[in-house]
């Protein structure tokens, strides 16, 4: 704890992340309740629910330092999608903690439970008792995506609040902000490049940022685009295109590649690809193939969804769009 | 009577005995390869007359020579470069031309050579030898002391091809033919190590070869079965052991082998004169049917003719297929059950097609695929649509990918809902069938099926390669006391995570950012791990995989890891239910320690002094 503060900060997404509810310049309305609820020093079971990197996980982290002050830790519990939250979990951890008392100015203490829509249905069942059971002395901040994910009666027992993606404006200022504070020569057409890439999700802004800027050269878009080779959308892109083009084994490699190498999950791979082709702008097809394509894509979601085999599934959508570009070369 | 008698025992033993080549010219060669196995052959004759001739004016004096103290150093001191040396240039100066005016050649044209000696052989064999000698001499500056030390043999054969296809054949022609005998070591029916140490006495004996008799020819060959087959797991040494024979033998030695892809077939090749066999050409087929069909006096019409030179892979089916048919005139089915392979059983399952009257019958292929998938192997549903959906693209048509994929994929849904909810018909029959449809419908007919085999089957890799991403993520959960690895990547990740508050998945794919960090600015990332208090063998395992060949930015890394690990102080890392010792301080680091103590104690005593005072 002690290194922590000393330590001068190296990633820059922690370092710039606001540490008051006040620092947060966006989402205004929900700030303002945040803000309210701190002022009576009484907090709801909470639902935070947005895209990535609008703040959420921000937000929540502030309102615990702005409740507690400096010993905002040891009155907070925050637990990730990959810390095992099976049903077990809650069971046994989770539930200790929301049931041991805790003595200070404030009698609760708040468990913020990020990415819950990743927790199976029936954690989420038992999750629900343990709300309800120590909701005098626990208040749960749940974090998610997709709020549909989260069964109906926790939903019904928290306040939901939705963040809305980032404006352009907002994210334009904090980029600037962290630049000059950095030394960083950031280019206009080097910023564009940037919340291009990073589509409205501040987090990835910043990190591409970061190693942009650790390059000691001017950023211009160029040099971002070049940097971002690495991020993923561009990854997916370059498998379609292959695809499209008629070239279907060196796009099925490469979707081996970024399952058995980058290890990414079959199931984002198709969220990637769907958010890919709806775009628009790499292939393009008529409308009716266009919703033979979603069809398709919505039946293999569903199919992987139901346990089939995530690099077969894929396969053959990789084949359905190498013949899509069969017809439209010809 | 008599002849009746004859008639049936000639019949009993199996064409493929009875119609055995007994000489090189019989077996059905190509070019190349007759050219290969002869010169082999040759180089080895001169090497046996070589050996007699060296026995009879060498030995004893070699003998006389190694009994004093000084003959056997300068014998430590010439043998291995002797033996280097004569390894090299045997070859090259039993060269062609030189062999022609060793063996006696027939016709002045074609410049064909038998494998008889001239009479004046010998002494054109030894002069050579002598020659050899006296290059080596000027060449390594050596004492001659009138003797030449004893020689290493000459290569072994290796021949690699598929299954009768005439590997062993031609060895069992060529001594038929030279009148020598074959010693046959059959790797696959006997424990690999008992095998070779049989091998090797047989390989070093003596025998044959002080006596007067067969001076003129090496006794026998050894022929060492199926070495891919050899020295599994359970003979370890087993590879050693050869290598040490083919450098000690005394007569010479071939192998066979059915595949190249084996590392130890690799290895072989190095050492070894390797011939390669391939499947029969048409040609070669045609070739076989005739000779056959001379000697029984059998006419074989044209379209048994076409059907063997479409379907049979080997020679060895070939002769079996015509005796069948040659006593019941009808031919058999050539693709036995128990034939196909894996790789076969896909590529058939992609190529054959029943045809009905001209067209392709759709249900029947699909019904001959679903036997050839279920015959080749004991193998899970699953595994086999891997197979298929790995080398698809060399059988089907682009404009059919999608077709077929779509059905593969669909029965790979089928398997995992109906194995999922313990519906094994669903599982299994319907998964299988929709498989066999996929491959029945799209694969590409192919004219000859015998093409199909020069097309590559390889293995899936994917669950391999998806287990060893799984295991650098969440390591395999064995860890030593003395290992991270075990772990993975997961303490880093774990870590990281916490720190900026995100999931473990997504730190995963964070990852590729630090990883850009680490190359643009490798001591602000050593920093940032120290902070993290990760793990030195984490740290290392994320540059291996990350980083890869940049060794320059691994020690940055690493040492400005050390030193910010250095100024905070070692803490103890330990990870959530795993206890793992810290990393092992550095002996910069023990100082570090030992300085601030010693400063510490300086404060303390001045204190009480002034105190004291």
């Amino acid at each position: 704890m002690v290194a922590e503060e000393v330590e001068e900060e190296v990633l820059w997404v922690e370092k710039y992340r606001p540490k008051t509810l006040d620092e947060i310049v966006n989402q205004e309305e929900v700030v303002a309740a945040l803000k309210n609820f701190v002022k009576n020093r009484n907090i709801p079971n909470m639902l935070f629910a947005g895209p990535p990197g609008t703040g959420k996980t921000t937000a929540a982290l502030a309102l615990a330092r702005d409740l507690y002050g400096d010993i905002w830790r040891s009155y907070t519990l925050e637990l990730n999608a990959s810390d095992e939250r099976g049903i077990d979990m809650v069971r046994t951890r989770l539930k200790d903690f929301a049931r041991t008392k805790v003595t200070g100015e404030i009698p609760y203490k708040i468990l913020i439970l990020d990415e819950a829509d990743s927790m199976t249905r029936e954690a989420q069942h038992a999750l629900r008792r343990t709300m309800e059971k120590y909701a005098d002395i626990t208040r749960f901040i749940l974090i998610c995506n997709y709020p549909s994910k989260i069964i109906e009666p926790i939903q019904s027992r928290t306040a939901v609040f939705k963040f809305k993606r980032l404006s352009l404006e907002d994210i334009k200022g904090r980029l600037l902000y962290i630049a000059k504070n950095e030394n960083v020569d950031l280019k206009e057409d080097g910023l564009e490049a940037i919340i291009e890439v990073s589509e409205g999700d501040l987090r990835k802004a910043i990190n591409l940022l970061q190693s942009v800027a650790y390059l000691g050269i001017p950023v211009t878009k160029e040099v971002v685009y070049r940097t971002a080779g690495l991020v993923y959308p561009e990854y997916v892109r370059e498998i379609i295109l292959k695809a499209f083009k008629g070239d279907f084994e060196e796009a099925r490699k490469l979707l081996i590649k970024a399952m058995t190498e980058e290890g990414v999950s079959g199931e984002d791979l198709l969220q990637e690809f769907y958010r890919e082709l709806t775009r628009g702008d790499i292939i393009e097809v008529n409308a009716e193939d266009k919703i033979k394509l979603m069809e398709f894509l919505s039946e293999l979601d569903y199919r992987i969804s139901q346990g089939a085999t995530d690099y077969l599934q894929l396969t053959a959508l990789l084949a359905f769009i190498t013949e899509l570009g069969l017809k439209y070369q010809t | 009577m008599i002849s009746m008698a004859s008639e049936l025992t000639i019949r009993r033993v199996p064409w493929t005995e009875r119609f055995r080549p007994r000489s090189l010219d019989e077996v059905i060669l190509t070019r190349r390869q007759r050219n290969q196995i002869e010169n082999w052959w040759r180089m080895w004759v001169i090497w046996w007359n070589l050996r007699i001739l060296w026995f009879e004016i060498f030995s004893k004096k070699w003998r006389d020579l190694l009994r004093t103290d000084e003959g056997k150093s300068w014998a430590k001191d010439v043998i291995p470069k002797w033996r280097d040396f004569f390894s090299k240039k045997f070859v090259s100066k039993f060269d062609n031309k030189t062999q022609e005016t060793i063996f006696e050649t027939i016709g002045t044209k074609t410049k064909k050579l038998t494998l008889n000696l001239r009479k004046n052989a010998k002494d054109k064999i030894l002069n050579i030898f002598n020659e050899m000698w006296n290059d080596f001499v000027s060449y390594s500056k050596i004492e001659d002391r009138g003797v030449i030390p004893p020689f290493p043999p000459y290569k072994p054969l290796l021949l690699i091809g598929p299954p009768g296809t005439g590997k062993t054949s031609s060895i069992y022609a060529l001594a038929w033919q030279e009148g020598v005998v074959v010693v046959e070591f059959n790797a696959s029916d006997k424990r690999s190590s008992s095998v070779i140490k049989e091998v090797v006495r047989e390989a070093t004996l003596n025998i044959g070869f002080a006596s007067a008799e067969a001076l003129d020819h090496p006794p026998r060959i050894i022929l060492l079965d199926e070495v891919d087959g050899l020295h599994a797991r359970e003979d370890r040494g087993g590879f050693a052991a050869i290598l040490r024979l083919i450098n000690e033998t005394k007569v010479p030695i071939a192998f066979t082998a059915n595949i190249m892809h084996d590392r130890k077939v690799r290895m072989l090749m190095i050492y070894c004169e390797t011939i390669f066999f391939d499947r029969p050409a048409d040609y070669q087929i045609e070739k076989l049917i005739n000779i056959i069909s001379q000697k029984t006096k059998m006419i074989v019409p044209d379209d048994v003719r076409m059907y063997l030179k479409k379907y049979a892979p080997d020679f060895r089916t070939v002769v079996a297929a015509l005796e069948t048919y040659y006593y019941t005139k009808k031919l058999p089915y050539i693709f036995h059950d128990e034939m196909l392979s894996l790789q076969d059983a896909i590529r058939m399952g992609f190529g054959f097609k029943v045809e009905k009257d001209g067209k392709i019958d759709v249900i029947k292929t699909m019904e001959r695929v679903q036997n050839y998938l279920t015959s080749a192997e004991e193998i899970d549903p699953f595994t086999l649509m891997l197979w298929v959906w790995e080398n698809a693209s060399n059988f089907v048509e682009k404009n059919n990918l999608f077709k077929f994929y779509d059905l593969l994929a669909f029965a790979d849904y089928l398997y995992r809902i109906g194995s999922r909810r313990g519906n094994w018909r669903i599982a299994y029959r319907d998964a299988m069938n929709y498989l066999a449809l996929s491959m029945a419908m799209y694969g590409k007919p192919v004219k000859n099926v015998w093409a199909l085999r020069k097309i590559r089957v390889v293995k899936p890799t994917i669950i391999e390669k998806l287990g060893k991403i799984k295991q650098l993520m969440e390591g395999t959960g064995e860890t030593t006391e003395e290992s991270m690895k075990g772990l993975g990547l997961r303490p880093l990740l774990e870590k990281y995570a916490k720190k900026t508050h995100i999931s473990r998945k997504q730190a995963w794919y964070e990852l590729k950012f630090l990883s850009y960090l680490a190359k643009q600015a490798p001591e602000k990332i050593g920093e940032l791990f120290a902070n993290l208090y990760v793990p030195e063998e984490t740290i290392k395992l994320f540059l291996e995989h990350f980083v890869k060949k940049e060794k320059k930015v691994h020690s940055i890394v690493l040492n400005s890891y050390r030193e910010a690990l250095g100024k905070i102080g070692p803490k103890f890392i330990s990870l959530q239910g795993v206890e793992t010792p810290p990393t092992k301080p550095t002996p910069e680091e023990k100082e570090v320690k030992k300085e601030t103590k010693v400063k510490k104690e300086e404060q303390k005593t001045r204190t009480l002094d002034e105190f004291f005072s």
